[in-house]
């Protein structure tokens, strides 16, 4: 098989082979260590000729992978514009480990300027002292969803509602800290924006109290 | 179990939802996706009985622009239509063919493949020729044989969703010949010898499910199906979403591969089929497959159910020969002449043409690149262009309504299709559709265009 | 300047693998590892976001020395030399606790010095606080006290029994892999537990025994087994010895007889030790394999006065049904700290040598033959013994490492009593707490995040520790201080310093590996380059080893062991304390709490202690939710937030022993011990709880709770 011209095993899907090449794409819903969900459709590929989602097309079998070419690079860009619609600005505060995926994104295919009107959203759900969640920056990936569930096999929170009224939920409707939710974090770590980021209090080191002690 | 809370209370609450969540054991956010993500369920309660949003409801006097949300009651052959389901009326079958003629009694078909053996029915399906009636004619003979081929334990599902505006052909099956598709699917358990066998029927349709469980009560699988109600709405039509609707997860489609014949329902390889698909199985057993070959065409051999609603003299059903001109089908039904006539042929996902273009087979496929197809056989007539705008803004409301809110570009790309068509602005929605098209997960999102971009092409004027 | 460092997670005994990211030499956020074979990408809160006090300002920087009552900061040779001058007097009268959160590098070099240079086999961890029942049981019935299986074997179970442990709150990711299986495989699952834990919201079948009635629920479940013949007769035959004697045992009472001594019903506990014996395949399971079940317990199990009787009866119906030694299947006693199987492995115990290698001669011979000196061959003095026979005059001086046993002992206003009569007590550790208020001498530790070294989880998987950011003030690794400690009296010990000269962390495994068969195969090399690798490792070429007893148990047959129902506690409730109380752990702070309540999230998250109480006797005494409630005991009191809740049963309240706000449920424990392993009875004791009265003015200042002056 054939990524922009560099031969590589197909092995596993195209985009592990795509980023075994050190090819960047963006992928906003495929984490590393979870399962392809599919749902973001910003690591679109030309596979023969073929208009695929990288995350979930198997690269066995595919000869010629162009992610870079005219139709591809137009296509993830309309798709990144879409994204755009949903969040507001990039918010100044420190974000979870992958948080700065979305914004590359936007970067790499030129996007400084949001194409759409935007579908506000503002649920800011501040009920966990570990995290925050905040609605504006979620781009409904699902990474959250599917490390709580698949891999914490917790299920704390789900995507509730269908269509634009699709949100983040924790629990029947409930707050972090009203849920099952156990804090364990993997939610945050996979969120690749702002959405689900540390609480300031809990990376912070200093903003201790002194504990009183015995 | 959230479809018989439903029923009981007419709506689902938190509560009711984590209660049942308990009662199951499983987390209280999954058991809310679920319930959520299915468009029949409300969530509050005294909700005003909600009105028909198809299109054949949506020319009917009285009508308003569409506002989300939007959906059909799937009565489109006697609007307005509000209100529960009602049995489906023997006289609105304008003709019949196998799929629809009286059942003879006994299980004739069945008896013969039982008496075949496995494999020889599977060739018997195979020389039938029979494609797969939910809108996509995939061969039935290579699904099955796809899903055998692991050798692992099966699930059978029959998918009676219909959650298309504009198609009522799954229930007049089931409401008038449910033996017939019970024996097809009593056929198929005896070929795939499945490990569960699961029937699901669409929420609101209680009286072609009640037929079809009669029907069921008395045949040799009595006992063996397990009949599934949901409310899932048009994004079923996928099968991966049917699945996990079944599963009482999420009803989103899952990204493919694999494929439901080889990883489905709870991972076991499943083979998902149509009502309809099922009905022909019974037919090609009765009579043979050289019988049903009789029928269509070497490459889409059988016949057919279309679903005929609108401006016609004689709306309902009418089983044809696959390969069937459609205008000599219109001309049948008693449609207006093809000058001031327009079709909705595929409903959300198919596309308008006029009815001057009408002189077309009846075959899987596009009619015209636009979108007008086949797909599940349903055709509803228009005036044009004094319909055009009032359909095609029905349809791209109902799509945004339908999206199950999983991938970006339909999800956001279909309201803003609405949108702009609503408001008029056309410049960019090529663009537009290209993107939802070629990068939706779901055929829900990749053919949501169709209606928007079929009515731009035709009747550009009427949306300025 | 980022940093990111793979490590292991310091908290519990599940071992996760953990990804430190820093930013200018402070921890910034905690990651997960998906390559890590235990945790496979998953982690928990504390893991997660625990990890922060590390770099708490209350860290020791700088060695303490006790100067006229009051602690003056001195350097480290001052502060070693002054130990190394006053110790030596109190050989043969000295005692020492390793720490079960430290590295086995740590437990080594201090197991050694103690031998060595202290001559003495008094020892001793915190396993004496949680598991020492069951590591005595197994190794009486066994020959080996570890766990047999690992956590992929939850996975490929058909059954999962969890007997009077809370996964979900003290083991989080081995909860995950059990939800797994239960979510994709169908695995079926028995909960065991007078407290209705969350993993009980997805049980098959869940019992809620009255409190300490734990072997005549087992021994019921082994009658439903022999009633309906579901025993593995060839396993029985082949393996294993005393069968009859303990099946006469057993048979004395009827199933219903044994039920009705629980409060549970007959027919849920047939149908208990059914899905046990002989449970229905799993999704899955490659065909012709035999279902297997999992049996997992903890400290519901080990903390009682008859705690070992409890383990044993659990060990006797893996026997009689042979769910041992298979994939699938096996036994874990789930352990609390992360360490505590390491610092058992590295010879921390005063029963043992390195490796629970016996002081029989040929093996203390080759130890003596690497040390160069002669090392003490009787068992050394356990740890509860430790603490009660100071008041003897049996131990005058101690060195405790890592641990805060003024919170985790047992009745602890008896405890502070004992500790205050030492004559000199050396404390090294990461925080100024309670004991270590009381010490002559505090030496400053490194933590985790700062040290090199190993540790072994659970499932006996030796994984490393790597340091992330530099030492906080003038801390040290524990092995360090210990071996220069160490290299300091040697020469009066009549040693050879040198046997103390380790250059590295690295140094010391290797020791530790050449004198342990178990380790033999493994070094940091190999670690480095596989990841973690489950002893017995016995040479460098081998995989590691998944689950034990395939072929043969240590001690050759595994034996059945007959035990009868005793009184169930030492102090069963009366008038005067109606009600039973039940200690365990939460979720969100680990053990006693010196370390998380450093973590100002996991505080804000439970910043009071909860006292969990049934619905029914709230309303008789007439208590509200989140009202303040006063919980006595014969020894002490602790004030809590009330918690109503029918998960805990009536006559029963639950109070996690993390110590909040100067209250702490160990006050009100008894200090009653099981006999075989000295563990104290944790878990049952009488209480009685009433509403906290209005303080009345002036009074201010006394706060109402047995906390020592402050
Ligand atoms: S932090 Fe809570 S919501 Fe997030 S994955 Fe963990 S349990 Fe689920
Ligand atoms: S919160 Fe983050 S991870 Fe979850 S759906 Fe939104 S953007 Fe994705
Ligand atoms: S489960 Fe245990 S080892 Fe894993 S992150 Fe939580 S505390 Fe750490
Ligand atoms: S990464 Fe492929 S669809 Fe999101």
């Amino acid at each position: 098989m054939r990524v922009d011209g560099q031969e590589v095993e197909p092995a596993g899907t195209i985009l592990d082979a795509v980023l075994a090449l050190g090819i960047s794409l963006p992928h906003l819903c495929k984490d590393d260590n979870l399962p392809a969900i599919g749902a973001c459709r910003t690591c679109l590929v030309e596979a023969d000729g073929r208009v695929v989602a990288a995350c979930h097309t198997p690269a066995a079998g595919v000869e010629e992978v162009l992610t870079a070419s005219e139709r591809a690079v137009r296509l993830r860009r309309a798709v990144l514009r879409l994204t755009a619609r949903m969040h507001g600005p990039r918010p100044d505060v420190e974000g979870g480990p992958r948080s700065a995926e979305l914004w590359a994104a936007y970067g790499e295919h030129g996007l400084e300027q949001p194409a759409y009107p935007r579908r506000a959203r503002d649920t800011f759900d501040t009920s966990s002292p570990f995290f925050h969640f905040d609605e504006q920056a979620c781009i409904l990936c699902g990474r959250c969803v599917a490390a709580c569930q698949g891999l914490q096999h917790i299920g704390a929170i789900g995507i509730a509602g269908t269509g634009t009224h699709a949100r983040v939920t924790p629990g029947a409707g409930v707050a972090f800290a009203a849920s099952i939710c156990t804090a364990c974090g993997s939610c945050v770590a996979a969120c690749p924006t702002h959405a689900l980021r540390p609480a300031p209090s809990s990376r912070d080191g200093v903003r201790f109290e002194r504990a009183t002690e015995g | 179990m959230l479809a018989a809370a439903h029923r009981e209370r007419g709506y689902l609450d938190p509560e009711t939802v984590e209660g049942i969540a308990r009662e199951l054991r499983i987390p209280a956010a999954e058991a809310w996706e679920a319930a959520t993500s299915q468009h029949e369920f409300r969530f509050e309660p005294g909700l005003p009985a909600r009105g028909c949003a198809g299109v054949a409801c949506a020319i009917q006097p009285g009508w308003r622009e569409p506002t989300l949300p939007a959906g059909c009651l799937f009565t489109c052959f006697a609007p307005p239509a509000s209100g529960d389901e009602r049995p489906f009326p023997p006289d609105m079958v304008r003709r019949a063919g196998p799929l629809l003629a009286s059942w003879e009694c006994g299980w004739a078909g069945f008896e013969r493949a039982r008496s075949l053996g496995p494999q020889a029915a599977l060739e018997e399906l195979a020389a039938s020729g029979l494609r797969g009636r939910g809108g996509a004619y995939f061969p039935a003979a290579a699904k099955w044989r796809a899903a055998l081929r692991h050798g692992a334990p099966l699930a059978l599902v029959m998918n009676g969703e219909e959650g298309e505006p504009g198609v009522f052909k799954d229930r007049a099956l089931l409401c008038l010949r449910p033996e017939r598709v019970v024996e097809g699917l009593a056929i198929a358990m005896e070929v795939l010898r499945p490990a569960v066998t699961i029937a699901f029927i669409n929420g609101s349709a209680d009286p072609a499910a009640e037929a079809f469980e009669r029907a069921l009560a008395d045949s040799p699988v009595a006992g063996q199906v397990l009949v599934y109600r949901g409310a899932g709405g048009y994004v079923l039509g996928e099968e991966t979403a049917l699945l996990n609707a079944i599963e009482g997860r999420r009803a989103v489609p899952r990204p493919r591969p694999p494929l439901p014949v080889d990883a489905g329902l709870f991972g076991m390889p499943t083979v998902v089929n149509n009502v309809e698909t099922f009905a022909s199985v019974s037919v090609i057993f009765r009579q043979g497959a050289a019988a049903f070959r009789s029928f269509g065409t070497s490459e889409a051999p059988g016949t057919r159910l279309l679903s005929l609603s609108g401006r016609v003299a004689r709306p309902g059903i009418y089983e044809v020969a696959l390969g069937t001109r459609l205008s000599d089908v219109l001309e049948e039904a008693g449609a207006p002449p093809a000058e001031r006539t327009a079709l909705l042929c595929g409903g959300p996902s198919g596309g308008f043409l006029p009815a001057a273009m009408a002189d077309v087979a009846t075959l899987p496929g596009r009619y015209h690149p636009t979108g007008a197809m086949l797909g599940a056989g349903g055709v509803v007539v228009l005036e044009a262009p004094g319909d055009i705008r009032r359909a095609a803004l029905t349809m791209a409301a109902f799509n945004a309504e339908q999206s199950c809110g999983k991938c970006t570009p339909c999800r956001e790309g279909a309201p803003l299709l609405f949108e702009q068509l609503s408001a008029g602005e056309t410049s960019d929605i090529d663009e537009l559709a290209e993107v939802v098209q070629a990068a939706s997960l779901c055929g829900l999102g990749q053919m949501a265009t169709g209606p928007v971009r079929s009515a731009l092409a035709f009747w550009p004027e009427v949306f300025r | 300047m980022e940093t990111k460092t793979w490590t292991t997670c310091p908290f519990c005994g599940v071992g996760c693998g953990i990804v430190v990211h820093t930013r200018d030499g402070r921890i910034a956020w905690v990651d997960d590892d998906p390559a890590n074979l235990s945790s496979r990408g998953m982690l928990c809160v504390k893991g997660r976001f625990g990890t922060t006090f590390v770099q708490h300002p209350d860290r020791l920087t700088t060695p303490l020395i006790r100067r006229g009552g009051e602690f003056v900061p001195a350097t480290w040779d001052e502060a070693l030399d002054l130990i190394a001058e006053r110790l030596p007097a109190f050989r043969g009268r000295f005692g020492s606790f390793a720490s079960a959160k430290a590295t086995n590098e740590d437990a080594f070099v201090q197991q050694k010095f103690v031998r060595l240079i202290m001559g003495t086999n008094n020892i001793d961890h915190c396993t004496r606080l949680c598991h020492s029942p069951s590591v005595e049981a197994m190794l009486d019935q066994l020959g080996s006290g570890a766990t047999s299986n690992s956590y992929s074997d939850y996975e490929e179970a058909s059954c999962l029994v969890l007997v009077g442990c809370d996964p979900g709150s003290n083991h989080p990711v081995i909860a995950s892999r059990m939800r797994k299986a239960v979510d994709e495989f169908g695995t079926r699952l028995v909960v065991v537990n007078p407290k209705r834990i969350d993993m009980a919201e997805r049980a098959d079948i869940f019992l809620q025994p009255l409190p300490g009635t734990d072997v005549a629920l087992f021994n019921g479940m082994a009658r439903a087994i022999l009633d309906e013949g579901l025993e593995d007769r060839a396993f029985i035959a082949g393996r294993t010895e005393g069968f009859e004697a303990w099946r006469a045992a057993v048979l004395e009472r009827t199933v219903e007889e044994y039920a009705a001594v629980c409060g549970v019903g007959a027919a849920e506990l047939r149908e208990a030790a059914r899905l046990y014996a002989a449970p229905p395949p799993r999704r899955g399971l490659p065909p012709g394999e035999r279902p297997g079940s999992c049996l997992a317990w903890g400290m519901g199990i080990t903390q009682h006065a008859h705690g070992t009787d409890n383990a044993r009866a659990l060990i006797n119906l893996a026997l009689l049904t042979g769910q041992l030694g298979r994939p699938g299947c096996g036994i874990s006693p789930l352990r609390g700290q992360n360490n505590v199987q390491g610092c058992g492995d590295a010879g921390c115990i005063p029963d043992s040598l390195p490796g629970y290698q016996p002081y029989a001669g040929d093996v203390a011979a080759i130890f003596e033959e690497a040390w160069g000196a002669g090392i003490p061959r009787e068992p050394g003095i356990k740890a509860t013994d430790m603490v009660e026979r100071i008041a003897a005059g049996d131990i005058r001086a101690m060195y405790i490492v890592g641990e805060n046993p003024l919170l985790s002992e047992p009745n602890l206003a008896h405890a502070e009593a004992l500790f205050r009569q030492l004559d000199f007590l050396v404390v090294q550790d990461l925080f100024l707490h309670e004991t270590a208020q009381l010490a002559d001498v505090v030496l400053p530790a490194c933590s985790f995040a700062e040290k090199d070294g190993t540790f072994t989880n659970s499932e006996r998987r030796v994984q490393r520790v790597r340091p992330a950011i530099p030492p906080v003030g003038a801390s040290r690794p524990d092995w360090a201080i210990i071996a220069d400690l160490a290299r300091r009296m040697a020469p009066g010990a009549g040693i050879d310093p040198r046997q103390f000269a380790y250059g590295s962390a690295a140094e010391v495994f290797a020791e530790m590996a050449r004198l342990t068969p178990q380790l033999r195969g493994i070094s940091y090399e190999r670690l480095d380059r596989e990841g973690g690798i489950q002893w017995p490792c016995p040479n460098p070429d081998h995989p590691g080893t998944r689950f034990l007893y395939a072929d043969r148990f240590p001690r050759g047959l595994g034996k059945f062991v007959p035990v009868r129902q005793a009184e169930p506690a030492a102090e069963l409730p009366d008038s005067a304390y109606p009600l039973v109380l039940n200690t365990g752990r939460v979720l969100y702070h680990w053990h006693g709490g010196t370390i998380t309540r450093r973590v100002q999230a996991l505080v804000e998250q439970m910043p009071e202690v909860p006292v969990a109480i049934h619905p029914d006797d709230a309303a008789k005494l007439g208590i509200d939710e989140g009202v303040e409630v006063v919980v006595r005991s014969r020894r002490g009191r602790l004030t809590g937030k009330a918690v109503i809740t029918d998960a805990v049963r009536e006559g029963s309240v639950f109070v996690p022993f993390v110590k909040l706000q100067g209250s702490a449920a160990n006050f009100l424990t008894n200090n009653a011990y099981d006999e075989p392993s000295r563990i104290p009875e944790y878990k049952v004791c009488a209480v009685r709880v009433e509403k906290k009265r209005p303080r009345p003015v002036g009074a201010i200042g006394a706060p109402p709770t047995a906390s020592r002056g402050r």
